[in-house]
């Protein structure tokens, strides 16, 4: 199963987050890839937007801004298991914008869905 | 002690949509707020007459219902269009392009800012502000946001709120 995480903030929605989403839902079901698409509070990064996070073995990679047109092109590169592609932003903790920020209240803002409490509470344990 | 006479109100709640929403809220002055936009929710709008409706309902007197109706800007005593393109005028927006893109607008449906068109399909609205200023210009279309607009992606919203 493939992890990937959206960003459902309202600025992210605004550029076609949604459209985006469901381009890459249908896509994987017309490739027989199984994916489960969590939809995340924002990293903050808008001008990335709409930003596409993947799960692998070295942690979250990015790519973005990601257009409906491109979701074909991104399967094409495999970016279902970080693939190489235009719009690759590498690992998403390594992008200077967030790896130069001491983040405190929004230290899980974009790791998570906003409204599950299971996906909270480790993260919230693991800082106290 | 002997029991307090109530003046029942005996017009039927189904004399008038504003009412069977009052009494929806108990009769609650404190809901006016709610009553006002369930109101609009089925309406579309607030009509102006349902306004003494509520006042007497709720025991408030008009000029306080009014007042309510009228400050907040999402509230309309006039029935808008079918659709609702509110363009965002806050400085963001307006440093990326947001004048230009009203001026289009404005130019295609042939109204100003505030105006609905001729055939009753479209109310242009100006809104401060969306808070989309990191994808500025930004819209919104029937209470969809819509960001990063420009003249390409605009033209098939107009298509489509036109058609």
């Amino acid at each position: 199963m493939i992890r990937l995480f959206l960003t459902r903030d309202s600025a992210a929605l605004a550029v076609g987050a949604d459209e985006v989403a469901d381009a890459i839902a249908a896509e994987a079901r017309a490739r027989n890839i199984e994916v489960s698409i969590a939809r995340t509070s924002s990293r903050g990064m808008f001008w990335l937007e709409p930003f596409v996070e993947v799960e692998t073995a070295a942690g979250r990679v990015g790519y973005g801004p990601v257009a409906v047109e491109d979701v074909k092109p991104l399967f094409d590169a495999n970016f279902q298991s970080g693939g190489q592609h235009p719009l690759l932003q590498g690992k998403t903790d390594d992008i200077p914008y967030l790896r130069n920020q001491e983040r405190l209240t929004f230290a899980r803002a974009g790791l998570t869905e906003p409204l599950s409490v299971e996906q909270y509470r480790p993260m919230a344990a693991s800082r106290v | 002690m002997t029991a307090k006479t109530t003046l029942i109100d005996v017009t039927s709640p189904g004399a008038s949509p504003a009412l069977a929403i009052c009494a929806r809220h108990a009769n609650k002055p404190d809901a006016l707020l709610e009553i006002l936009h369930d109101l609009q929710e089925e309406e579309g709008h607030v009509p102006e007459s349902s306004l003494p409706v509520i006042a007497r309902a709720l025991n408030l007197s008009r000029a306080e219902v009014y007042g309510v109706a009228t400050f907040y800007h999402d509230f309309h005593l006039k029935p808008q269009g079918k659709h609702v393109i509110r363009v965002c005028r806050a400085e963001a927006c307006q440093s990326m392009g947001g004048r230009e893109l009203q001026a289009m607008v404005e130019k295609f449906l042939n109204i100003r800012m505030g105006g609905t068109t001729s055939d009753n399909k479209v109310t242009l609205e100006a809104t401060y502000c969306l808070g989309l200023c990191a994808t500025a210009p930004a819209i919104m279309v029937d209470g969809k946001p819509v960001g990063r607009v420009d003249a390409a992606k605009m033209k098939p919203i107009l298509a489509e709120v036109t058609k």
